[in-house]
């Protein structure tokens, strides 16, 4: 399975205010193969992204913010980007908080393998309803 | 008209987030499916557009 990747300043950002993960705007960020972001970037500014000429919103809907039983859970609704004209090719995914002010990176994917739209294709994220996308203990 | 689902899914047991690229075109879903095996490649079929 392909790994979650934790931007390692992300923990320090969260527990000094700069993000509110109830009311924030998360988006997604596309980069290629030959741009990897590191653990250790802090802020979208270091991540080389793809042009995103021909694609849908990449805006998140968070669907719950809450804890239970002590262990915090942030549900994401499902994003689909559509392409509507060909897209520049990318292989990582990642996700950063649009409402901080330097643009805070949270987390990244691999998808493993260049992905290539064209008109009419679909790139889903599907986050998970049960597991969310991250937890705290 | 066929639609290729490239599914993966991402994380551990905390953590769990599925991709899906779907598309038309057969050799590039093909392609890209045999270049990591972590990728499953599923079909589904999209009715004709009546319009057309």
């Amino acid at each position: 399975m392909a790994t979650y990747v934790k931007f390692q300043p992300f923990v320090e950002a969260l527990a000094e205010k700069v993000h509110n993960l109830g009311s924030d705007q998360l988006t997604l960020f596309l980069t290629t193969n030959a741009a990897i972001p590191t653990v250790g970037m802090a802020t979208l500014s270091e991540v080389t992204q793809i042009s995103y000429t021909n694609l849908s919103s990449r805006n998140i809907t968070t669907s719950t913010s809450a804890q239970t039983s002590g262990t915090y859970k942030l549900v994401l609704t499902d994003l689909v980007l559509t392409a509507s004209g060909a897209v520049a090719t990318f292989r990582h995914f990642g996700i950063y908080n649009d409402t901080s002010t330097t643009d805070h990176l949270i987390c990244m994917f691999d998808y493993g393998s260049d992905v290539t739209m064209a008109s009419g294709d679909t790139f889903t994220v599907d986050f998970s309803a049960s597991n969310g996308l991250l937890q705290i203990v | 008209m066929t639609r290729y689902i490239l599914t993966q899914e991402h994380g551990d047991e905390k953590t769990r987030v599925t991709s899906r690229f779907t598309t038309t075109d057969r050799e590039k879903a093909e392609r890209m499916a045999s270049s990591n095996p972590r990728i499953e490649l599923t079909t589904e079929e999209e009715p004709d557009d009546p319009s057309n």
